[in-house]
């Protein structure tokens, strides 16, 4: 199912700030400020992903379903550098930086790092019928 | 967080959010969607290249997997509120907003061949002054 042009950017900032705020590392914490994903460390602010915004751009507006696959990635990544910059180690895990990713599924989007059949960390997936 | 921080970071969401709301006015209005970087730019293929200017400078490199990473840094201060924007294409495919000095990275997988990457810094210092990133700072996936 392709989501209703107009599907909000504040809805998929909300839902993807729930997610990362129920895996991040102690101290940090997760939330949605309007459009941004927004990451604070024992409650200073550390860096904010604005990459929702990119369902309100043109191309986004053109094609949503491919603008929320796109934001979500960004945001997942934008939140795993945040997280690593600041702690100085990677995340998720305690070896490498496990690359981040996505996929659409029907109404379901997955989120992960590192390899899809064995991630190191896998988000709650977003349905996307709900942004 | 400091309430200098804070003011700078309200100030820095509410020019986002001046920009979205622009971007919807384009769209309702009928307005072509001319890019500025249409222009006469030469464009090189992404390897290891950066963009100096008075200020700072944003890097681009490729890696031998095509993961294309970047950053930005400010010759004298890489603290204050960073805006960094990245296209492919046409398509925006990352915002966001530090207190440092942004990177970033995209895999292949995520790079059309023959499709322009760029990125676009804008940054306030703590002292309040504004720079912004070469224009140019972008080039040709391979």
């Amino acid at each position: 199912m392709t989501p209703e042009p107009g599907a909000s950017s504040l809805k998929l900032a909300a839902q993807l700030a729930e997610r990362l705020n129920e895996v991040a590392p102690d101290g940090f914490t997760v939330t949605a400020e309007d459009i941004a994903v927004v990451v604070s460390h024992n409650g200073e602010f550390v860096g904010a992903s604005e990459a929702p915004a990119i369902l309100e751009t043109v191309e986004g507006i053109r094609d949503p379903g491919e603008a929320i696959v796109t934001a979500a990635a960004a945001v997942i990544s934008g939140v795993q550098d945040f997280i690593a910059d600041t702690s100085a180690e990677p995340w998720p895990g305690t070896r490498d930086q496990p690359d981040p990713d996505v996929r659409r599924t029907g109404d379901q989007l997955e989120m992960w790092f590192g390899d899809e059949d064995n991630p190191v960390l896998k988000l709650r997936a977003l349905d996307l019928t709900t942004c | 967080m400091s309430r200098r921080r804070r003011t700078l970071r309200r100030a820095a969401m509410l020019a986002t959010a001046v920009v979205v709301s622009l971007g919807g006015l384009l769209v309702s209005s009928g307005t072509a969607s001319a890019d500025p970087l249409d222009g006469p730019i030469f464009w090189k293929t992404c390897g290891d290249l950066s963009w100096p200017r008075d200020s700072g400078v944003v890097n681009i490199r490729i890696s031998p997997a095509g993961t294309i990473a970047w950053n930005a840094f400010d010759y004298t201060d890489n603290f204050g509120v960073w805006i960094s924007v990245v296209m492919v294409g046409k398509r925006q495919v990352d915002r966001k907003v530090t207190d440092y000095n942004p990177h970033g990275s995209m895999p292949k997988s995520k790079l059309p061949s023959g499709q322009l990457f760029r990125v676009s810094i804008d940054h306030t210092n703590t002292s309040g002054k504004k720079s912004f990133s070469d224009p140019g700072a972008g080039c040709i996936i391979p």
